[in-house]
């Protein structure tokens, strides 16, 4: 028996001879057998309609998939992490064969900034131990250290429009929702979404993002403005305040959502009326997250405060 | 007993195959929504789901139907962030394209089959860009959109042969499919 005709008697059973083979050859493009009731044109319309449904539900109320969308993500962020290890080992790889290449440059480099680092921290001894003295003769109550929960990038976004990642830690690992993000040397996003084992954090790069910022120096407030572009913009600066390129950014505190003097960037260039800034982390290149672990303000969860009135 | 036993054979062989040419589409799944860790890939990545989209659309309409079609569309907003329901309607609509278009690309030469592809590649590059230009009333960055649609384009050849090698295991299908 041919494959073909054992496929024709397994499934069509009954419907086996020649008026089926007629009615199927007179058919105008191919059908599957066992999805068959699947692929039909109204069955086609009707998704295209019942997509256009939720497109217009997410675009009305974000929140309203969440719950959908934590849970798939949950599910498929064992697989993610699995298909992500091969690339990390190749990244790890690429990255060391390149370093190799670059050892002995770096290497002078490394001496240099050692040099200078090393007279930085006879500066820091001597400033630590004057701020202590300090702080002990005005009794300050100083603020605890951070505790952090690192998590590798399992997922991103991958495109220009949307600029999220997913990380494989959640609820389960003591993530809440608005928590801040560094990765490198500065703040990266925020927490937005909190599965069980996994997290959405939405970079500073997004166009929904808003950072309020200090610019370090002259301690003018503004808030960083993320456009889905390279670099974020500053922006709500008072037009007489002196802005120099260079300035560095930090966390005002401002809003209650972010710590005071989490380091974010420095300014990069001033375009017109715009003000560019570099993020310090590495937005383009994020593989691991450190996500500070904070007690939220309830109140700046959507929905939170609905049950508050 | 050996009738059987070669039927099962035959059936099992078919489960593997029909199963090979849907691991294939899941796995091109995972490569559009998985962090390849690497510098800029986080906004510059192949959307590679759309291959298989096309390519069975073309040649084996029964393994791609619309329902399936519209579930990879919802795993990727799912996943990537998108508003849900975007590459859903994109998928499925690039589905009732390839449906009546199929019979014309059969018998073209390869070029015009990969020209096909590159048609319907921009077309959802743009509409996506479309879409996030309207949604937040701002023009939104065109480089890095142009850049994935180039890189989609020219990693098609790579990833139709990997199709091509799956389709040529595939049990054969009726007659006249």
């Amino acid at each position: 028996m041919s494959t073909d005709r054992f496929i024709r008697d397994k499934f069509c059973t009954g419907n086996v001879g020649n008026k089926l083979n007629t009615k199927i050859r007179n058919r105008s493009f191919t059908r599957a057998l066992p999805f068959d009731f699947m692929s039909g044109k109204s069955i086609a319309v009707f998704l295209i309609l019942l997509s256009l449904l939720f497109l217009s539900a997410s675009i009305i109320n974000p929140s309203f998939f969440q719950g959908a969308r934590t849970n798939v993500v949950d599910g498929f962020a064992p697989i993610l992490k699995a298909v992500n290890a091969p690339f990390q080992g190749a990244a790890n790889f690429i990255g060391g064969v390149s370093g190799l290449t670059n050892l002995r440059a770096e290497n002078a480099k490394l001496k240099e900034e050692n040099v200078r680092l090393r007279e930085w921290y006879q500066t820091a001894l001597m400033l630590q131990a004057e701020n202590q003295s300090l702080q002990a003769l005005l009794n300050v109550k100083v603020s605890a250290p951070h505790q952090y929960v690192t998590a590798k990038v399992i997922a991103d976004s991958g495109n220009s429009f949307v600029k999220t990642v997913l990380v494989a830690v959640g609820r389960a690992d003591g993530v809440k929702k608005n928590q801040p993000v560094l990765a490198g040397e500065g703040l990266v996003g925020r927490v937005i979404e909190v599965g069980k084992n996994s997290s959405r954090i939405m970079l500073v790069t997004d166009f929904n993002s808003r950072i309020p910022v200090l610019l370090e120096g002259s301690r003018q407030k503004a808030v960083l403005v993320g456009g889905n572009h390279t670099l974020p913009i500053l922006k709500y600066i008072p037009e007489d305040s002196v802005v120099t390129v260079g300035t560095r950014l930090v966390t005002s505190g401002d809003g209650g959502m972010f710590p005071v003097g989490l380091p974010v960037g420095r300014i990069e260039a001033i375009d017109g009326i715009e003000i560019l800034a570099q993020p310090f982390a590495d937005v383009h290149n994020i593989t691991n997250v450190r996500i500070i672990n904070m007690d939220v303000n309830p109140n700046l969860s959507s929905g939170n405060l609905d049950d508050l009135l | 007993m050996m009738l059987g036993g070669y039927i099962n054979y035959e059936g099992a062989r078919w489960v593997a195959r029909m199963g090979a040419a849907q691991m294939t589409t899941i796995l091109f799944l995972l490569l559009s929504i998985v962090s390849f860790s690497l510098p800029y890939t986080e906004s510059v990545r192949p959307l590679f789901i759309i291959i298989p989209i096309y390519y069975w659309g073309i040649y084996r309409p029964s393994l791609i139907p619309a329902v399936l079609v519209f579930v990879l569309g919802l795993i990727v907003d799912f996943i990537s962030g998108f508003p849900v329901g975007l590459h859903a309607a994109l998928f499925v609509v690039v589905h009732v394209i390839m449906r009546s278009q199929r019979l014309f690309l059969m018998g073209q030469p390869y070029l015009m089959f990969w020209l096909g592809f590159t048609v319907i590649s921009t077309g959802v590059y743009m509409a996506q860009w479309f879409f996030f230009s309207l949604r937040y009333l701002s023009l939104m960055p065109v480089t890095d959109i142009l850049a994935s649609n180039l890189l989609t384009i020219l990693m098609f050849p790579l990833m139709a042969l990997v199709l091509t090698f799956i389709q040529r295991i595939l049990p054969p299908n009726l007659k006249s499919y």
